[in-house]
């Protein structure tokens, strides 16, 4: 194994673990919201380029390369809704999340439902549920990208897969318990930018390697005339639910509780308009070239073991020792800011229901000593995870991020936006959110996740209408926050 | 009709609506700058 690409990948971890040091040392962070959100002060770019990095993650660089080499590009029924859903986010749910968020002193998603409806009878429950949803597709999207770090300093560094999961967690997890929001958004600004770096040098070298475009477009319609079909070949209902479980699978992009707490974070409601241009380019990048990346691997190598890794592959294949350790640098990078973020979101949740249901009396030094003990926690259950294998790193994503969508950015939705929504709806939706995400991958897996949907937005609205008498004051703590 | 990118239509109407979605989220921003002051407009509006 290169010894340049070694030092190279070693000298990253230490500029990742030295960023978390500098704001632990230099930024006195006394309040859980300054921990959380960095004070809502966080300006454009780190907002933006952080939010595309936290979630651009192993799917991009290995769940996103494997769709590409098995499916081709039909999987931009994904990238196109997701483009639109993210550019939507930002212009219309981004202002008043961050407008009530700061009405009921909110810091995540799961703080937010629960703070709107925390004086009616359901509002601990909503709490728990929502925190329980978090904690289930949480821990298993961690353990996604901690699979996704072991595979790639497995292939990279030769190192020990087993040995590789651990070091991944361990790393993610020094920094973010270091310096909290602070440091994740400013090494997922710093990550974004070698994400971008890897997003564009690998395919042109890939496609240059088989020959250029022409020689690209002719040997992927050799090998699978279906490869650069949206229809991957099919036709009538079956086209109709392929594409559908592409686009309720995006759909799941309204409830990310790591992006959305970018919008709580960010410092003004002005910078909003900015920031959706630069998320919503990088977003378009990340979305489509690593499918092309996909397929240029499936031209190049045929058929591999586990064509999720084919990303690594081709980068030890393709690349001078230095500049692979940089690229993989760049993937493992995302990965990491993927998971310190959801560390992050999963402890903000935990800590504040430690707050409200168990100690009500903790100040805030005792508050973010729990909140980094429940990084370590989560951590340590993504490497288990990670070690269990339950599925390929695409499969575990899809349920996580189909449940965050569902259990937590429905109920969102309808607190920002629909009046007549309750506490009891709220509360239905994350329960029914949670369960049906597990009931529709396990009872009807072929139509995960389309049914998750349908069901979750009638008990919103089913029992949001059926108690809407019972709780006239529907909302009502931001009402009066905001009074 | 696919700009002899090779690619079948059916993509490359798909690649060229994300490539454009960038485009008019810019597009949105100069009009939320110029008539919102900044603000996330529709139509101009806040």
């Amino acid at each position: 194994m290169s010894l340049g690409l070694q030092l190279t990948f070693g000298l990253y971890l230490l500029v990742l673990i030295a960023i978390g040091a500098y704001f632990f040392f230099t930024t006195e962070t006394k309040r859980l919201s300054d921990y959380l959100l960095a004070g809502r002060d966080v300006g454009t770019w780190p907002i933006a380029v952080s939010d595309v990095s936290s979630v651009a993650s192993g799917w991009t660089f290995f769940a996103w390369v494997g769709v590409g080499f098995t499916l081709g590009l039909s999987g931009l029924w994904f990238s196109l809704t997701m483009v639109v859903v993210v550019l939507l986010m930002y212009r219309y749910v981004a202002s008043p999340l961050r407008r009530e968020s700061e009405a009921v002193d909110s810091v995540t998603v799961t703080d937010h439902v629960s703070r709107v409806f925390e004086d009616e009878p359901l509002g601990p429950a909503i709490r728990i549920v929502a925190t329980l949803a978090v904690v289930v597709f949480m821990v298993s999207y961690v353990g996604a990208q901690v699979i996704a770090v072991g595979e790639a300093i497995d292939t990279g560094f030769g190192i020990d897969y087993s040995l590789a999961i651990v070091a991944g967690g361990a790393a993610v997890a020094l920094y973010t318990v270091l310096g909290g929001f602070n440091a994740s958004v400013w090494t997922d600004f710093f990550q974004g930018i070698l994400i971008f770096v890897g997003v564009v040098a690998l395919p042109i070298l890939a496609i240059a390697e088989v020959g250029g475009w022409a020689a690209f477009v002719a040997q992927a319609n050799a090998i699978e005339p279906t490869l650069l079909r949206m229809d991957a070949g099919l036709g009538g209902t079956e086209l109709g639910v392929f594409a559908l479980v592409w686009i309720t699978f995006a759909m799941g992009t309204i409830g990310q509780p790591h992006s959305l707490m970018r919008f709580q974070a960010i410092r003004s409601e002005r910078l909003v308009s900015r920031a959706s241009v630069i998320a919503v380019s990088f977003q378009a990048l990340r979305l489509t070239v690593p499918l092309f990346i996909g397929i240029s691997g499936r031209v190049l190598y045929g058929t591999v073991g586990n064509p999720e890794n084919v990303a690594m592959v081709a980068i030890v294949d393709l690349f001078p020792p230095v500049v692979a350790g940089v690229l993989l640098a760049a993937i493992v990078s995302a990965v990491l800011s993927t998971s310190d973020s959801m560390l992050l979101v999963t402890s903000s949740d935990v800590t504040r229901f430690y707050e409200a249901h168990v100690n009500p009396d903790a100040d805030e030094r005792t508050l973010i000593l729990v909140g980094r003990a429940v990084v370590v926690i989560a951590a340590g259950f993504g490497i288990l995870l990670a070690w269990i294998r339950p599925g390929t790193i695409f499969e575990i994503i899809e349920f996580a991020y189909v449940g965050l969508g569902v259990s937590l950015g429905l109920p969102l939705l309808f607190v920002l936006f629909w009046d007549r929504t309750t506490g009891a709806g709220v509360f239905a939706g994350a329960a029914v959110g949670l369960a049906s995400s597990i009931g529709n991958l396990y009872l009807l897996p072929d139509y995960f996740p389309i049914l998750v949907w349908p069901v979750t937005l009638a008990a919103i609205v089913g029992v949001s209408l059926a108690t809407v008498d019972a709780d006239a004051g529907a909302n009502r703590n931001v009402a009066a926050a905001e009074r | 009709m696919t700009l002899g990118t090779g690619l079948p239509f059916g993509t490359f109407v798909a690649l060229a609506l994300i490539v454009s979605t960038p485009i008019l989220a810019y597009l949105l921003y100069r009009i939320d700058e110029k008539r919102a002051g900044g603000y996330v407009s529709l139509w101009g509006r806040r």
